[in-house]
């Protein structure tokens, strides 16, 4: 097999992408060009189930979340290390299996960790 | 394969002893973890080893003797802080974090294998920057916490854009094929730009002039324990791996470097002296006494040679115990003070609590380097080793700044001894009490058997 | 080995150097924390397109094996970094770095 790709061979890609530029640029163009316009107040503020909009809308969400969120960048990231395994499952066999629960053991016991010190806790 | 087992487990086991409710067993096993890592070291001295991970990693006999010297440094540091952390949830958290970090220093020790170091300090470097900013109301913490993790960040991508171009040059992450394929290209000049970019990125690491900035603020801003511990082990762990690689892969072409690390260990020297003489912050100017010693440390790492690695093993071992001991003096004194830590918090201190001064007045002699503590010989090593490779002025210039780092030691043991009125007692409990007494007698004892680490031959 | 012709290693090893000196330069000029931060991430991926470019040239897959740990080694200091972030936050109420003054000389 060769491996060797030419530019040539991504010309439709290419072509695809400006298609799709192009219609989303005209789409929006023609809208602009073709709809009526009246602009107040009223009109110009975000709409909020009808009743009036009340603070910022960038304030800070909860805490909680976040921590939720570095958790989960860490063991998904972990299975960064599986995809080789899965690449070379047949190679490794057993030994690669062995491995893989001893890589996985050590995560389950930080996951337990975690629980038990209740960073998962909502409330 | 076994000393990385039993330190990367035993922090494992910390963790799982909190989740068994075994609390009250942490610090016996961690003391027994420790004891263990430094038999297991002694079993295993002088008998062949063989490389394995894929020749990622081999315990030579410099391998291990630096795994024991690291684990004795965390030894003392559990002893002698025991006290300031009570049993509690949070004591886990700490506890497991160091032991994580001192893995990073074990796998430092003995890499064969360029993936392998950038893993090891990133596995010591990433507890810390958590340990650093763990007084978590604390403003100070807070601001040492952030500059360490973002410094030490950017210094370890720098290392790595070092890493990729040494790389590039040779093709090889492997030691044995590296330092073939770095004799047979020495003047490419790619290897030479990845090299120099490794070299800075460790510079940072061991806080190395110009890139010391950092040191002072993370000694000062975090909590003085964990200063204690960065202060020796890291710093110990951190030489001892710039020193495999400057001995090992690189050796062909460090000759072409030897100028710049005079220049770095003489700025060093320098920079840090005179910042530490005019300190009024006693943790401060500990920690730039700490970068004078990196100094140090530097013109050790370059002088190598047969006695090279002895001596370096010799010095991190002295200073590391040195060290601990004051960070440690320092912390139970400005507990009792509300956390001051000027120059007047140690006055009265031999009134107080004699011990904690007597442990002081030794480390800070030996820091100095005073006969008959284990700090003198250690710098005579040192400047000895210099003036056997032709750099005169560097030897001259670490005795002259020796001379300025005289001056503020005998400040505090001068505080420590001035009487002062209505001087309340400093109340120690039995084992940090004999951890005082067994690092002074170490400090005096390791003077004397000094020649053994001189014949000490890898 | 080109994948693409016309486009060598060099041209990789110009884009990540590119990179890399964004990155620097980014951090030298930011002032805001979490940009800092992203520069810091941009230094580390442009080693890792160094180091996939290289493993491609020798022909050795060692290379991209490190940058799987690299990656790794990012998301732990990428969660660490930003814990230590939302501690300053919570203290000082910005991430603006011109607030961490408190010790200097």
């Amino acid at each position: 097999m060769n491996t060797t790709a030419h530019l040539w061979d991504y010309l439709p890609i290419l072509i695809m992408a400006i298609v799709a530029l192009g219609f989303v640029i005209t789409v929006m163009a023609l809208t602009h060009a073709v709809g009526p316009r009246r602009k107040n107040a009223v009109k110009d503020d975000p709409f909020e189930c009808g009743i009036p909009v009340q603070g910022n809308a960038r304030t800070p969400f909860s805490i909680k979340y976040f921590l939720v969120a570095i958790l989960f960048v860490l063991f998904d990231v972990e299975v960064i290390f599986m995809y080789p395994w899965a690449v070379n499952f047949r190679e490794l066999g057993v030994f690669g299996l062995w491995e893989m629960f001893a890589f996985m053991g050590l995560m389950i016991i930080g996951l337990v960790y975690i629980i038990r010190r209740g960073a998962l806790k909502w409330e | 394969m076994k000393e990385l087992l039993i330190s990367s487990l035993l922090g494992i086991s910390v963790l799982l002893f909190d989740l068994l409710r075994l609390r009250r067993a942490i610090l016996p096993l961690v003391a027994a973890g420790l004891i263990a890592l430094v038999a297991v070291v002694v079993v295993d001295w002088g008998t062949a080893s063989n490389p394995f991970g894929n020749n990622m990693m081999l315990m030579d006999g410099y391998a291990l003797a630096s795994i024991g010297i690291l684990a004795l440094l965390t030894l003392f540091w559990f002893a002698i802080t025991s006290d300031s952390y009570p049993a509690q949830s949070r004591r886990t958290d700490l506890y497991a974090l160091v032991l994580f970090s001192m893995t990073g220093a074990v796998v430092l020790v003995s890499y064969t294998n360029l993936v392998m170091m950038f893993l090891g300090i990133e596995i010591l470097s990433i507890p810390l920057y958590v340990l650093v900013s763990s007084d978590r109301q604390n403003p100070l913490s807070n601001e040492a916490g952030f500059k360490y993790f973002f410094l030490g960040a950017v210094a370890s991508a720098i290392l790595l854009f070092g890493i990729a171009l040494v790389y590039g040059a040779t093709g090889t992450f492997d030691f044995t094929e590296l330092g073939a394929a770095v004799s047979a290209s020495t003047s490419n000049l790619m290897l030479k730009a990845g090299i120099a970019m490794m070299l800075a990125g460790f510079a940072f690491k061991v806080s190395a002039a110009p890139f010391h900035f950092w040191t002072p603020d993370v000694y000062q801003g975090s909590p003085t324990t964990v200063t204690a511990y960065m202060s020796s082990v890291v710093k110990a762990g951190a030489f001892l791996a710039l020193f495999r690689l400057c001995t090992g892969p690189f050796s062909a072409v460090m000759d072409g470097f030897t100028d710049m690390l005079a220049f770095l260990a003489a700025l060093t020297l320098v920079v840090s002296n005179l910042m530490a003489a005019v300190q009024t912050n006693v943790k401060r100017m500990l920690a730039f006494s700490s970068i004078s010693h990196a100094g140090f440390l530097l013109a050790g790492v370059m002088t190598g040679g047969e006695t090279g690695p002895g001596i370096l093993l010799y010095y991190s071992l002295t200073y590391g115990i040195a060290s601990i001991t004051s960070f440690a003096v320092l912390h139970v004194v400005s507990s009792y003070q509300n956390g001051a830590m000027e120059y007047d918090a140690f006055r009265g201190l031999v009134r107080r609590n004699p011990f904690l001064a007597g442990a002081m007045t030794i480390a800070l002699l030996s820091m100095a380097g005073i006969p008959p503590m284990a700090g003198f010989m250690a710098k005579y090593f040192i400047i000895s080793g210099i003036i056997s490779t032709d750099m005169v002025w560097l030897a001259v210039l670490m005795v002259l700044t020796s001379v300025v780092g005289m001056y503020y030691y005998l400040r505090v043991i001068i505080a420590m001894f001035t009487p002062v009125e209505n001087a309340g007692r400093i109340m120690l409990r039995g084992l940090q009490h004999y951890t005082y007494i067994l690092l002074s007698l170490l400090m005096i004892i390791l003077f004397f058997a000094s020649g053994f680490f001189e014949v000490l031959n890898f | 080995m080109e994948l693409i012709p016309g486009v060598t290693t060099e041209h990789y090893l110009v884009l990540s150097l590119i990179l890399f000196c964004l990155g620097i330069f980014g951090i030298l000029y930011r002032r805001n924390a979490i940009l800092m931060f992203m520069c810091v991430e941009l230094m580390l991926n442009a080693s890792n397109l160094a180091l996939v470019a290289f493993s491609r040239m020798w022909g050795d897959t060692g290379g991209q094996v490190f940058v799987f740990f690299i990656m790794v080694v990012a998301a732990a200091e990428v969660a660490v970094g930003l814990a230590i972030l939302m501690l300053l936050y919570r203290n000082m109420g910005t991430t603006q770095t011109d607030v961490l003054n408190k010790m200097k000389w």
